[in-house]
């Protein structure tokens, strides 16, 4: 099927909802608004307005989360459903990333024997028994109990490790690592256009993820190379393996972050001071984030007839939830407007 | 007020001796009252100087945890938060200072508390524990610093009543008594002197009639 066949309607329907994402008029009144409450009234002139109808005050705020995270899911499925050829599969992938997220959530829960409510008990792409995982003995019981979905073999590689540490966080490693791997699976499977264009928006967010860790590693973590690359999320268009090997070791946070973002931008952005100033790092990820929102906006600028439109509005739905969850968060703890305004990432 | 005694020789020897033991004892106690407080002014002086600290640090971590909060969803805070890589051990032990028993809790063991993944925690968490676990011995010193300061205290008003009572009960009253006893010896002494001198004269009357 040519791109125009698969992606004539698709993009007509994305580009229909890219107009419904929050304005910057309306960004500017939701940071401006007093609390909570005022946000949501902010909210009911958007798609939004379903979700906040019964909020009553900031306690109701883990409600609104949930059901965010809920809407975002069911962006995804939209688009699923009306996409076709090769694209739904590939969307299939990115919205198993709120299935795994979701899995990991109710490992910890499962191994710390602790609230329960805030797991997602629908499904998203595979069965996932929740309440018979969180009852399970073992994690034998786990893996048995997962059944013909992915998760099945990558907790079983992970399991002489999670014995061995007593904690979740090997299982979790694993399940990150199954995601990215099966989702660059899909990616290569693309037709040429597709697989360029997936490469290159996947590639940016794996980067910049990578960058975010590795200074995490670094600043706080103290980790050895070999951890830091068992670690590192694959498919980086910049950021891979033999750079790493070559960066990470011997340095100090200030030369690593210089030589990251020489290896991806040329050299140091001017927005981004020098890691030992107070904000560096918090500067890092801002800025970070916000040129991988910038790459989204090219990808919606160019061909429309590619999977790019489609990797741009979920990851920018992604990102105005995110946005949406700090604002509403900043104005329960009752933050001025110019912190929150510091604090959501857009472009 | 002076104490309910026979007013004798053996009686006087010894009050004179429990004066004497008594006023050293003030002496030793009044210093010991002394040293209490300079010990006491330090340990408040660095309580403050701890508090503080501890303040500041606490306030850095709860910004950053707020930061931290306000991009992450509370089920991935909840869940990152739920398992601690260990367990923290605390030592007790005990010390002396002018044989006052101090207790003092020593931090043994400090687990990790990096215990999560990264793909849906934001660098603000590292910070804020990171901060909070630099935060906890400072805290645990405070607590030594502050249980020190409430033993001095009590000490120190322990020893103050003493002395009060030794140098406005004990000491007076034991002087008031020796000073009756010697009055009172010394009257027995005169009416002595008195009765002999006269049954010389009546024995000088009877010669001489």
């Amino acid at each position: 099927m040519s791109g125009l066949g698969t992606y004539a309607f698709l993009n007509a329907k994305v580009r229909g909802k890219l107009s419904k994402l929050i304005s910057p008029a309306q960004y500017k009144e939701l940071v401006r608004a007093p609390d909570v409450l005022s946000a949501c009234l902010v909210l009911r002139g958007t798609e939004y307005r379903d979700l906040i109808q019964d909020i009553v005050s900031a306690a109701d705020l883990p409600r609104i989360e949930a059901a965010l995270a809920e809407h975002l899911i069911a962006a995804h499925r939209e688009v699923r459903d009306v996409a076709k050829g090769h694209v739904p599969r590939f969307i299939e992938e990115l919205l198993r990333q709120y299935e795994v997220e979701n899995l990991k959530v109710l490992l910890r829960a499962w191994n710390a024997r602790e609230e329960k409510s805030f797991i997602y008990r629908e499904r998203i792409c595979n069965e996932i028994p929740v309440d018979a995982l969180l009852e399970a003995q073992s994690l034998e019981e786990i893996i048995v109990l997962l059944g013909e979905t992915p998760y099945r073999k990558p907790l079983t590689l992970a399991r002489e490790d999670y014995e061995r540490t007593g904690s979740p966080f090997p299982l979790e490693v694993a399940l990150d690592r199954e995601l990215y791997e099966a989702t660059w699976k899909v990616v290569g499977e693309l037709p040429a256009v597709d697989r360029k264009i997936a490469s290159r928006l996947l590639g940016i967010e794996a980067d910049l993820l990578n960058i975010t860790w590795m200074m995490r590693f670094k600043r706080y973590y103290g980790l050895g190379l070999a951890d830091v690359i068992k670690a590192m999320v694959p498919g980086g268009l910049r950021i891979k393996e033999e750079f790493v090997r070559e960066v990470y070791p011997g340095r100090d946070e200030a030369s690593l972050m210089t030589a990251l973002l020489t290896g991806v931008y040329g050299s140091r952005p001017p927005q981004v001071p020098a890691m030992k100033e107070v904000r560096g790092f918090e500067r890092l990820e801002e800025f970070l984030k916000k040129t991988y929102l910038q790459q989204l906006r090219q990808a919606l600028g160019g061909y429309p007839f590619t999977i790019g439109t489609v990797i741009a509005y979920l990851r920018l739905k992604k990102a105005e939830v995110s946005n949406l969850i700090t604002i509403l968060n900043a104005k329960a703890l009752s933050l001025p407007p110019e912190e929150v305004e510091t604090s959501i990432v857009r472009v | 007020m002076k104490l309910n005694v026979n007013p004798n020789r053996m009686e006087l020897l010894k009050l004179k001796k429990r004066l004497a033991l008594a006023r050293r004892g003030h002496k030793l106690l009044q210093d010991k009252q002394e040293q209490l407080m300079r010990n006491f002014l330090q340990f408040v002086g660095r309580a403050r100087e701890l508090r503080k600290q501890v303040q500041d640090k606490l306030d850095q971590a709860l910004r950053k945890f707020d930061l931290c909060r306000l991009v992450t969803p509370e089920k991935f805070l909840a869940a990152a938060l739920s398992y601690p890589k260990g367990q923290l051990k605390l030592k007790v032990q005990v010390s002396r200072l002018l044989n006052v028993r101090i207790p003092r809790l020593e931090l043994e063991e400090q687990p990790d508390p990096f215990t999560y993944g990264f793909a849906q925690t934001p660098s603000d968490l590292d910070a804020s524990l990171k901060i909070l676990s630099e935060t906890l011995p400072l805290m645990i010193e405070l607590v030594n610093v502050e249980k020190t300061i409430v033993i001095l205290s009590e000490e120190i008003e322990k020893t103050r009543r003493r002395v009060n009572a030794l140098e406005f009960v004990f000491i007076p009253n034991i002087a008031e008594t020796i000073k009756y006893i010697e009055t009172k010896l010394a009257e027995l002494e005169r009416s002595n002197i008195n009765r002999l001198m006269r049954v010389k004269e009546i024995m000088l009357e009877a010669e001489a009639r």
